[in-house]
């Protein structure tokens, strides 16, 4: 022991509560058999857990291989979308049969009293597109026209070409 | 009749066995829990805390004897569990420096307990200790209080003896000035 130390020695001035040593033994053997009860248990469950997840990942792995996707993608290639256009919907697949009256430019072939389109190479006119501009014009009553005419006259955005002063003159 | 007296290697291989686990427990816990139990205590003061990790270092023996390779003593493992958990402990909590009242007995008459008359200069001491940094208070402790050799700090520890030396060389200048001040 230090000598400069020598009259203080080795007390302490910390009280410990009656019978602290007497049982303390028993406590913590009671906490330490509770301790390793829980840890076992523990341990158990997670032997289980990783034994489902392996299980699982098997299962899944097989029926992926039993089954294979209908389409494959590889990894990092962006698929383009397909985008359903107004022709794709109103035109007629391939192999569809139509009645004759409604056939549109494309590849035809007869078939009996109707025509099967093979394959449309471009876009098929629909019969709304293919009205002209004079039937159209038919339609519209003769008031109506000259109205817009008097709207079209008025309207302080419509250029004036030659041939619009033309048509005034005319 | 008196109970054999057994040595540190037989305690283990009692507690390394299953069937004599418990048995070998509370011998180890008979032959040191004071000597632990008053090396936390110094640390962390407040005796709540020194139980609550005295019982945590038996835990850890009780539950991972195995592991023990007795390539150092059986005591100087148990210091160094102790001391690991104390330090833990400590470092959740800052406020175990500050100054602890010390309360009254509960009844008196422990051992190393100090009568009131002689109190005064022991609670400076320990007030000493405790403002000493971290590593110094611990060489302090194990050295002057528990009489441990400097190789057996330096495993407890994990520091060279040299640098252990240095350590409680300074701790004792420290107090000395702390006790010449106050």
């Amino acid at each position: 022991m230090e000598k400069e130390f020598k009259e203080i020695g080795k007390k302490m001035p910390y009280p410990v509560p009656e019978d602290f040593f007497e049982n303390i033994t028993e406590a913590t053997l009671e906490k330490a058999r509770l301790r390793e009860r829980s840890s076992g248990k523990r341990r158990l469950l997670v032997q289980w857990l990783a034994a489902a997840a392996l299980l699982t990942g098997v299962v899944f792995t097989g029926i992926r291989m039993l089954n294979p996707p209908v389409k494959e993608f590889s990894a990092g290639r962006v698929e383009p979308l397909e985008i359903a256009t107004r022709e794709a919907i109103v035109a007629p697949q391939p192999g569809t049969v139509v009645p004759e009256e409604t056939i549109s430019p494309g590849k035809i072939t007869n078939s009996g009293g109707n025509s099967v389109i093979e394959s449309p190479d471009t876009p098929v006119a629909t019969e709304e597109n293919s009205e002209s501009l004079e039937d159209l014009l038919a339609s519209i009553p003769d008031e109506t026209l000259k109205e817009w005419g008097a709207l079209l006259n008025n309207d302080p955005f419509f250029e004036e070409t030659e041939d619009n002063a033309q048509h005034e003159n005319d | 009749m008196p109970m054999p007296e057994y040595h540190d290697d037989q305690i283990i291989a009692l507690l390394k066995d299953p069937v004599s686990k418990e048995k070998g427990f509370r011998l180890l816990m008979d032959r040191y829990k004071e000597r632990i139990y008053w090396h936390i205590r110094r640390l962390v003061v407040a005796h709540e805390e020194a139980e609550d990790i005295l019982q945590e270092t038996f835990i850890n023996v009780y539950r991972f004897a195995g592991s023990f390779k007795g390539e150092s003593k059986l005591s100087t493992w148990l210091y160094r569990i102790a001391t690991n958990e104390s330090i833990r402990w400590l470092k959740k909590q800052k406020s175990a420096r500050e100054e602890v009242k010390v309360a009254k007995p509960v009844n008196g008459g422990q051992e190393g307990y100090v009568p009131v008359e002689e109190e005064e200069i022991v609670r400076k001491f320990q007030q000493a200790i405790r403002q000493l940094p971290e590593k110094q208070r611990l060489v302090f402790n194990l050295r002057y209080y528990d009489e441990l050799s400097y190789e057996e700090i330096g495993q407890i520890l994990n520091s060279p003896v040299n640098a252990l030396k240095t350590n409680y060389h300074y701790a004792k200048e420290k107090i000395r000035e702390f006790l010449l001040k106050n």
